[in-house]
């Protein structure tokens, strides 16, 4: 086991610069989760540490080793990849037997070891298939046996569950965490989906441009976006962004007629100057909407519901709102609004994030803060 | 440290190839190069001092006009290359996109007649360019090459066919059009590049067919192409092989041009459908 | 419907078959039927006397016909052999060495493919001469002969030297399929074996080699077919000497037609070569056929 760390680690493809100079050491014996849109570094970075890519600057290191020259076959790392990458001309016994005899072991304790190893993953009824002849999620449980078939200082997993349907790839998340607590080896996770890097991570890298853009507890990202960027990525639906702008006292935002308290948590003279714009970000399950008019409230017309079951989501016009722009909010299954009937919308002071439009970040937000 | 180790030897390698693949066409080169009646002089050198074009003015000249076999070269290939993927489009496109029985055993039956060696049709055919009037003549280059390449295009072409979508060719059926009318609007301008590839895995084919040629020409200058017309220099002239290494020289030109412009094509062309798996 | 499209079927077909007729299908009939007459100095079979399989015995019993044919095959597995292996050598390399080499590599090792048979057999020659051929010269100079060594005169010679000018065009055509079938080897799988620990052999031998098996035994094949009916490189390198010891099955026959003008037994020959390649084609033509996918 090794904590795994880089440090100014680059890659230019040409003149694109996929990651840039980024530095982060990961949990040792945790689950790390990098996530961000596809084009944001996450599998180059990945494939680095993994030593299947050559970093154009900057080292890895596994422990107290500076891995960077290290090839990846001397580097005791395990890789599950997004198509599994399977060997088609072996059974799934030789593919899982595959990493242990490049390590030279004996043939009985290769035989012992895989089917460990199958029994715990339950596919030792499997061994002697190939893999066409497996469902995609059989698949995927050997490409998981056969990282975990010996004892790698860390696990690498590239999206290893995109290629899975929606009813198995959540149940193969707790699978996997599980697993991963039980064998408490680092893990580095790579995924474009933010609600499984949320369910997974226990600490969560949000990438963007090559670069980190705010990273920490999952929960902590989710309640304290640093950026608008990681307050859009993170959470869905996707949180609301409203222009807005200061008032004249600094105390209070405007939006039209309305007006609303600054969270308790920001100091008075963090917002700027009065008159300033800024950018108000409310997550949908946050806004609060009303059949009759309350304190503090913004008229609105429920364009669409969409129910969701427990919920529903309702998608909302007004007139303080640039045409064609609708606001998501989240509602009990109980409130429904006759189309175009006026409701009215109450963003919580204690809820709302502001962030400046022309650095994208949020205000003196004091935790999580951007690296 | 890793990575300029690797450059090294990649350098290293592509040396080795280069040296391989590159060292007869190079001594042909510098002995085209060399002033004639100094092929035989030791020692040998690795360029020719002085660099002399004297050969090359000779094998154009009047006594050899080697150009006049690369012109026959060109128009036999060219006129084959047209034919064979005209005849082999037409039947590519029933055995790819047509229902029909015994299909497997036509496009069976057109690969064998592939790889019969030339030996075993060379005497007939002899005999019936014979009867036809045309030995020493470019038609009678011309119509069997044309046969002959019919298996490799035919080939190359159904398994580019096959690949291309149904659903133009099914709008144009919808929409009342006859089926050489579809093949010719819709198919074969979809296959273009499949075309292409296979125009100039044909052309290239033909240019060096031998045995045919050297048994048609009859020895003649009207029907020579390039392989035989080399042939027949490099034995007419034992000693002078600064002439020969020239009209080498210049006959390779236009399929080094051909392979070097179009090496993508070559390899992806020789290799469709032969291996997939 | 179907009645319809095996009518179209039949049209489109019809003009390549009759191409195919005239100049490949009936020429192999008539040889068989030469082969079956006593014919010299002629091919009217009508007025000639039928002789039965008189001309095959003959041929059989020949010492010429089992010289070639033990030439051929010599030669076949010699070369097959030799260019696979140096084939394969180059077709890796092309995806080894550095990025911006590799276009340049490919380019190299195409080039020899593209140049007509009997031009390589007249570069070869002067190559093998042996007053100013560079071959001897180089030979001498790194100590392997005392000076230039007969390569087209000596039979042993002779033997290897047809062989060598052989392989430099078939590994340059092994290296271009076995380059289709690397290509195809996924990335990912690679990298996964990377990572599960196996070094560039245990890649290769285990990875790479059982994946393009297919590629490798089509490459086989077709060279193997290709080397069976050698003509050019013979016919323009040695002449089948000296005396007949590079003759191959084809140049023979060739020199039974167009030499001693022996039209039935040089018909016989024929035959014989064709029936020997077309076993193994067929065997080739199963091999690649399935991997068409047709409507």
């Amino acid at each position: 086991m090794a904590q795994v760390a880089v440090q100014q680690i680059s890659k230019r493809f040409g003149s694109v610069t996929a990651v840039d100079e980024l530095t982060w050491t990961f949990d040792d014996g945790g689950l790390t989760v990098l996530v961000g849109p596809s084009g944001c570094g996450k599998t180059t970075l990945l494939r680095m540490i993994a030593g299947l890519e050559e970093p154009s600057g900057g080292q890895v290191w596994f422990g107290d080793l500076d891995v960077t020259a290290v090839p990846p076959w001397e580097r005791n790392a395990a890789m599950v990849f997004q198509s599994y990458a399977l060997y088609p001309h072996m059974t799934v016994f030789a593919n899982m037997a595959f990493p242990l005899q490049a390590r030279k072991l004996k043939k009985d304790a290769i035989r012992r070891q895989v089917e460990r190893t199958a029994q715990a993953l339950g596919i030792d009824h499997l061994l002697r298939r190939k893999p066409r002849e497996l469902s995609g999620g059989q698949m995927q449980r050997v490409a998981l046996g056969r990282a975990m078939v010996r004892q790698p200082d860390v696990y690498l997993m590239d999206e290893p569950l995109s290629n899975l349907d929606a009813q198995l790839r959540v149940e193969m998340r707790g699978e996997i965490k599980r697993l991963q607590r039980a064998l408490g080896v680092t893990t580095i996770y790579v995924t474009h989906d933010q609600a499984e890097a949320m369910t997974m991570a226990d600490t969560l890298v949000v990438l963007r441009d090559g670069r980190i853009e705010q990273a920490g507890d999952p929960e902590l990202i989710y309640r304290q976006p640093a950026t608008a960027f990681v307050a859009g990525f993170i959470g869905s639906p996707m949180i609301n962004f409203i222009d807005v702008r200061l008032d004249e006292t600094g105390a209070a935002w405007m939006l039209g007629d309305l007006r609303g308290a600054l969270p308790a948590r920001l100091p008075a003279a963090a917002a700027g100057t009065a008159g300033q714009p800024l950018v108000l970000g409310i997550r949908p399950e946050d806004v609060v909407v009303s059949l009759e008019a309350i304190l503090d409230s913004l008229p609105a017309r429920a364009v669409v519901r969409e129910p969701l079951g427990k919920e529903a989501l309702l998608l909302l016009a007004a007139d303080a709102l640039p045409a064609g722009s609708l606001l998501r909010a989240i509602t009990p299954p109980d409130l429904r609004p006759a189309p175009d009937e006026t409701v009215w919308l109450h963003f919580p002071p204690a809820r709302i994030h502001l962030f400046d439009p022309t650095t994208n970040r949020a205000l003196q937000s004091t935790i999580g803060s951007p690296r | 440290m890793r990575r300029s180790l690797h450059t090294l030897a990649s350098l290293v390698v592509t040396a080795v190839v280069a040296l391989f693949c590159l060292l007869p066409l190079y001594w042909v080169l510098v002995t085209s190069l060399k002033r004639p009646g100094t092929e035989f002089r030791l020692p040998l050198r690795a360029w020719p001092a002085p660099v002399s074009w004297e050969s090359y003015l000779t094998v154009l000249g009047p006594d050899f006009r080697i150009q006049h076999a690369i012109l026959n070269s060109l128009l036999v290939s060219a006129a084959v290359t047209a034919g064979a993927l005209f005849l082999a489009g037409l039947a590519a496109y029933a055995i790819a996109r047509l229902r029909f029985r015994y299909k497997v055993q036509s496009l069976t039956l057109i690969q064998m007649a592939g790889m019969a060696p030339a030996i075993v049709v060379i005497a007939p055919t002899f005999v019936l360019i014979r009867s036809l009037g045309l030995l020493s003549s470019l038609p009678g280059l011309i119509l069997p090459n044309i046969a002959y390449s019919i298996p490799l295009s035919t080939w190359l072409l159904a398994a580019y066919f096959a690949n291309l979508p149904f659903d133009l060719e099914d709008a144009a059926k919808t929409d009342g059009w006859p089926p050489f009318q579809v093949f010719l609007r819709v198919i074969l301008p979809l296959a273009a590049p499949g075309l292409f590839s296979a125009g100039v895995l044909v052309f290239l084919g033909s240019w060096g067919e031998f045995m045919l040629a050297l048994t048609i020409s009859m020895g003649l200058p009207e029907a020579q192409t390039v392989p035989v017309a080399i042939l027949g220099f490099s034995q007419a002239f034992q000693l002078q092989w600064a002439w020969v290494s020239a009209g080498i020289v210049l006959s390779l030109l236009p399929v080094i041009v051909l392979v070097l412009l179009f090496q993508k094509t070559v390899i992806q062309g020789l290799t469709a459908g032969a291996v997939r798996y | 419907m179907r009645q319809r499209e095996s009518t179209i079927a039949l049209v489109f077909l019809a003009p390549a078959f009759v191409a195919l007729g005239v100049f490949l299908f009936y020429p192999i009939v008539q040889t068989a039927i030469y082969s079956l007459f006593d014919l010299e100095y002629s091919t009217r079979w009508r007025e000639a006397t039928f002789v039965g399989l008189a001309n095959y015995g003959d041929v059989l019993a020949s010492r010429e016909f089992w010289g070639s044919m033990r030439f051929t095959v010599l030669f076949t597995v010699a070369a097959v052999s030799l260019e696979f292996v140096l084939g394969l050598g180059m077709a890796l390399a092309t995806f080894w060495v550095v990025r911006p080499l590799r276009g340049i590599l490919r380019a190299i090792i195409v080039l020899p493919w593209a140049i007509p048979g009997v031009i390589q057999a007249s570069m070869w020659r002067w190559l093998f001469n042996s007053d100013v051929g560079l071959l001897g010269h180089l030979a001498v100079a790194l100590g392997l002969a005392d000076q230039p060594p007969l390569f087209l005169a000596d039979p042993t010679l002779a033997v290897g030297s047809v062989i060598l000018a052989y392989v430099w065009k078939g590994a340059s055509i092994s290296a271009i399929f076995l380059m289709g079938g690397l290509a195809m080897v996924p990335q990912h799988l690679l990298d996964a074996a990377k990572m599960d620990g196996a070094r560039a052999w245990m890649r290769l031998r285990r990875i790479t080699l059982p994946l393009i098996l297919p590629t490798i035994l089509v490459t086989l094949l077709f060279r193997t077919l290709d080397a069976l009916r050698v003509f050019d490189i013979v016919y323009g390198l040695t002449g089948g000497g000296p005396g007949t010891t590079t003759d191959t099955l084809s140049s023979f026959a060739y020199k039974f037609y167009f030499t001693f003008v022996q039209f039935g037994r040089g018909s016989a020959y024929a035959i014989i070569t064709f029936l020997l390649v077309t076993g193994l084609s067929l065997l080739y033509i199963r091999r690649i056929t399935p991997h068409l996918r047709f409507r």
